[in-house]
C-alpha cells in the first residue's frame, strides 16, 4: 500500500509540474491575481460620478453642494434643467442628482426645515443603496453645522433626551478592503485549483484509458484517491503559503494575528473536501466536456453564493439550506475565523466537523463507485 | 464563400460530437439555466435580517423597546440575550451575531430625564461593506427612534437643530430590487464563461488525442479549421441566450424597455467574443487540464469581479479599471442593464458594438495566425 502510494504521489507530481504553462496558472492564480484583487476593487461608493443640480444657488446651497466630494461623490458636472438631468442619468455619465429646490436656504432659516431631493441610477441596486446613505448622512451633518452656525444647538434649545450611538468596527476597524479582497481571492483560487485539477486530471485519465492500467495494478482505487488528495493538498498549501506571505501579509499589512499553524490545517481539511466535489464530478462524468458542465454548475455557485459576497440571511430558505453543501462556506467561517477574529478550535469545531464530513461522504461515495466508473 | 465546403464539414463534424454525445447536449442547455436560477435567488445583495445579539444592562421596558425597533425594521434580527460582556464577544469571534449592542444600566434612567444615554455597539468588521451597510442601518433606526423620543417629550421639537428632509429617488429600479440588476447581469457573465471553457478544449482535445493530425495533413486552410470549430458554439452560446432571456422576463420578471432586435444583435457579437477567446487558449496550450484552468481562471471570476457586475467600475481603483478595459464583458455588462433597465437604443451604444467587433476580428485573427499546421 505504502510504496504503491509513493510511486502513484511520484506520478502525480510529475504530471503537475511537467506542464508549465499549468504551473503559470497557478502561480498567478496565488500571487499576480490576489495582488489586483485587492487593489482593484472594493464594495465601498468611491468616486461616484454625481451631478449637482442647484435651484436654490444661494450661498448655503453652494456650501452643501460643496459637501458632496471625495472620496465618495466625484462632482462632474453642474446642471440647471431637468432634460440635462435626465440625458446624464441615462447615458450613464452620472449615476446621482443633488437636486437642492429653489427656496431652499429660505425655507431653512425661516421655518428650520427643508426638503433636498437626491436621485440614484438604480441599476446597481446596491451601490445605489450605499451611495443614498451616504448622501443622507451629509444632509445630516450639514444640518447639525448649521445649527451650530445659528446657534440653534440643543444647548440652546431645551434638553431633548436621545440614545447617542458609539459604533465600533471590531476585527477590522478602518474596513480595510485589501483584507477582505485578497483573502476572498485566496479562497476562490484554492477552491477553483482544488476542484477542478483533479476532476479534470481524473476524467482524462479515465478518457485515455491510463486509468484501467491502474486498475490492474495492485493499488486499491482507495490508494489512488489518497494520492490525489495528498499531490493537490500539497501543491495548494504551499501556493497559499506563497500568497500569505509574499502578498497578503507583506503588500497589504494583515495583521499576524490567529493561529497560522490551525489555519494551513484548516486548509488543508478544506482542499481534501474541495478535492471530494472534484473526485465526485470526475465520478458522475464520462468525457471531459461534460466534466466542464458539472464543474461550472458546482463551483460557480460555490464561489459566489457561499456567504463572501452575499449575506446568507438575504437569501430566501431553500437556498440557505443548499448553501451548507458548500464546503467554501465552512471554509470561509474558519479562514476568517482564524485570520482576522483570532478564533481557535473552540470557536470553529462545528465548522470543521462539518468539513470533514462533507469531504469523508464525498470520498466515501466515489470510492463505492470508483470500479463502475473509473473501471 | 465564408461558409464554403471545407469550413461546413468542420462544423459539422463538430455538430455531430456534440449531438452524439445525448447527456452533454442536455447538459448544455439545462446547467446554464440551473446557474441563472440558483444566482437569481441566491446572490440577493440586499443586506437585511444582520443577526445581532444584546447585552441588556438594563432590562426596562425603554431598553426593549428600542432592541424592539432594531428587530422590526426588518434590516436586524435579534439572536439573543446575552448576560456578561465576555459571552457577546465569544459569539462575535464564532460569527454567530454581527452585531452587538451594549446598552448601559441607568438607560431608562437618562432618557427619563431627557438626557442623552450611549449605546455601545460592535459590528463585526471581517465583511467591511456589510459593516457598513450595517452602521448606516443602525444610525437611520436609531435617528428614527430619537426623534420619536423627542416627540414624546416635549411635542415638536421647537428651534432645535434645522432639520433637511432627504427625499431619494432611484431611477430605472425604483425598488432597488437587485435581482433585475443581478438577472440581467447573470445574462452577461453566463454567455462568457460557457462558451469561453466550451470552446476553451475543442483544439487541445484534438492535440491531446492526436486527430489534429487529420487537420495537418489535409487541403484545410487554417482560418477555415477555425471558423468551423467557432460556428457550433456560437450556436450552442445563443440557444444559452434565448434561454436566459426568457426567464428573466418570464420567471424573474425583470423589466425589459429595450429593443429585442439590438440585445440579439449585440449577444451574437458577444457570443463570438466568447468563443473566440476559448479558441485561442485552445490553440495556445498543450493540454486539456491547463486549458480548463485558464479559461476558468479568465472567465468566471474577472467576470464577476470586474464587469460591473456588482462593482462599479467608477469606484474600481486602477488596476480594477485596467482589468475592466481588457474584459469584453464590461461592454456587454453596460449595454445590456441600459437595454433591459433604460430602455436605451443603439445611439448610445454603438462604441460598445464596435469594442465588441474589434475584440471578436482580434482573437480570431490571434486564434487563426498563431495556429501552426505542423507537428512540434
Amino acid at each position: 500500500m505504502f510504496t504503491g502510494l509513493l510511486a502513484l504521489l511520484r506520478k502525480e507530481y510529475l504530471q503537475f509540474f511537467r506542464d508549465r504553462a499549468l504551473i503559470m496558472v497557478v502561480l498567478y492564480l496565488f500571487t499576480v491575481d490576489i495582488y489586483i484583487a485587492g487593489t482593484g476593487f472594493n464594495l465601498e461608493v468611491r468616486n461616484y460620478p454625481t451631478a449637482i443640480y442647484d435651484g436654490d444657488n444661494t450661498q448655503i446651497s453652494v456650501q452643501l453642494a460643496e459637501k458632496f466630494r471625495l472620496p465618495h461623490f466625484r462632482v462632474t458636472r453642474l446642471i440647471y434643467t431637468d432634460s440635462e438631468m435626465e440625458t446624464l442619468l441615462n447615458e450613464g455619465s452620472v449615476s446621482l442628482v443633488v437636486v437642492i429646490p429653489h427656496n431652499f436656504a429660505r425655507s431653512l432659516a425661516e421655518t428650520n426645515h427643508a426638503e433636498l431631493q437626491v436621485i440614484t441610477d438604480g441599476t446597481l441596486s446596491n451601490t445605489a443603496l450605499l451611495a443614498l446613505a451616504y448622501a443622507g448622512r451629509i444632509a445630516q451633518d450639514f444640518a447639525q453645522e448649521l445649527g451650530e452656525r445659528w446657534g440653534r444647538s440643543e444647548a440652546a434649545g431645551e434638553v431633548r433626551p436621545q440614545v447617542r450611538l458609539k459604533s465600533r468596527i471590531a476585527f477590522n476597524p478602518n474596513r480595510k478592503f485589501e483584507w477582505f479582497n485578497s483573502l476572498i481571492e485566496l479562497f476562490s483560487s484554492i477552491t477553483v485549483v482544488a476542484i477542478l485539477l483533479p476532476a479534470a486530471a481524473a476524467v482524462r485519465e479515465k478518457e485515455a484509458g491510463t486509468i484501467e492500467q491502474l486498475l490492474v495494478t495492485p493499488v486499491t482505487p482507495m490508494t489512488i484517491m489518497l494520492a490525489k488528495v495528498i499531490s493537490m493538498a500539497s501543491i495548494v498549501l504551499t501556493a497559499s503559503c506563497l500568497s500569505l506571505f509574499l502578498v497578503i501579509y507583506p503588500v497589504f499589512n494583515l495583521p499576524w494575528r490567529g493561529n497560522l499553524l490551525l489555519y494551513l490545517a484548516a486548509t488543508a481539511l478544506y482542499v481534501f473536501s474541495a478535492t471530494g466535489v472534484g473526485l465526485f464530478i470526475a465520478t458522475v462524468s464520462r468525457t471531459l466536456p461534460q466534466t466542464i458542465l458539472l464543474i461550472l454548475m458546482l463551483l460557480t455557485p460555490i464561489l459566489f453564493l457561499s456567504g463572501s459576497w452575499t449575506p446568507p440571511e438575504a437569501m430566501p430558505l431553500w437556498m440557505r439550506l443548499i448553501t451548507y453543501l458548500s464546503p467554501l462556506k465552512s471554509y470561509i467561517s474558519i479562514a476568517y475565523g482564524i485570520l482576522l477574529r483570532e478564533a481557535g478550535l473552540g470557536h470553529l469545531w462545528r465548522e470543521l466537523a462539518a468539513l470533514g464530513l462533507l469531504g469523508l461522504s464525498l470520498f466515501g461515495f466515489c470510492a463505492l463507485r470508483f470500479r463502475q466508473s473509473f473501471g | 464563400m465564408l461558409l464554403n465546403r471545407r469550413v461546413r464539414a468542420v462544423a459539422g463534424k463538430e455538430i455531430k460530437e456534440i449531438y452524439r454525445d445525448r447527456l452533454y447536449l442536455a447538459m448544455a442547455m439545462v446547467v446554464p439555466v440551473m446557474v441563472l436560477i440558483l444566482f437569481g435567488y441566491g446572490l440577493a445583495l440586499d443586506v437585511k435580517d444582520i443577526p445581532f445579539g444584546v447585552l441588556d444592562q438594563n432590562r426596562s421596558s425603554w431598553s426593549r423597546e428600542y432592541v424592539d425597533r432594531l428587530g422590526r425594521s426588518g434590516y436586524f434580527s435579534l439572536r439573543r440575550y446575552f448576560l456578561r460582556p465576555g459571552a457577546m464577544d465569544e459569539e462575535l469571534v464564532r460569527g454567530g451575531i454581527r452585531l452587538g449592542l451594549i446598552i448601559p444600566p441607568d438607560f431608562e434612567r437618562r432618557l427619563g430625564l431627557g438626557q442623552e444615554s450611549e449605546v455601545q455597539a460592535l459590528i463585526d468588521g471581517s465583511f467591511p461593506d456589510r459593516a457598513e451597510t450595517s452602521r448606516s442601518y443602525l444610525e437611520a433606526v436609531t435617528e428614527a427612534y430619537n426623534l420619536e423620543l423627542a416627540r414624546r417629550g416635549q411635542g415638536v421639537a421647537g428651534r432645535g437643530i434645522p432639520w433637511i428632509a432627504v427625499q431619494t429617488r432611484a431611477w430605472f429600479n425604483a425598488d432597488l430590487e437587485s435581482k433585475n440588476f443581478i438577472v440581467p447581469g447573470m445574462m452577461v457573465t453566463i454567455l462568457f464563461f460557457f462558451p469561453v471553457l466550451l470552446s476553451s478544449i475543442t483544439i487541445v482535445r484534438e492535440k491531446e488525442s492526436g486527430s489534429i493530425f487529420n487537420i495537418y495533413c489535409s487541403p484545410l486552410r487554417r482560418w477555415e479549421y477555425v471558423l468551423g470549430k467557432l460556428l457550433p458554439y456560437l450556436g450552442l452560446g445563443l440557444v444559452n441566450y434565448v434561454m436566459v432571456y426568457l426567464l428573466s422576463y418570464y420567471l424573474f420578471r425583470v423589466p425589459f424597455r429595450g429593443s429585442f432586435v439590438l440585445l440579439t444583435v449585440a449577444a451574437l457579437l458577444y457570443v463570438g467574443v466568447s468563443t473566440a477567446w476559448g479558441l485561442l487558449l485552445s490553440v495556445l496550450l498543450r493540454t486539456q487540464v491547463a486549458a480548463m484552468l485558464l479559461g476558468m481562471v479568465s472567465s468566471v471570476i474577472p467576470a464577476f469581479l470586474y464587469s460591473g457586475f456588482f462593482i462599479a467600475v467608477n469606484s474600481m481603483g486602477t488596476s480594477g479599471r485596467i482589468m475592466a478595459a481588457l474584459l469584453p464583458p464590461t461592454y456587454f455588462m453596460e449595454m445590456v442593464r441600459g437595454i433591459y433597465l433604460k430602455g436605451l437604443g443603439v445611439r448610445v451604444y454603438w462604441s460598445n458594438l464596435l469594442v465588441l467587433l474589434l475584440f471578436f476580428i482580434c482573437l480570431m485573427a490571434l486564434s487563426v495566425s498563431l495556429l501552426r499546421k505542423r507537428v512540434g
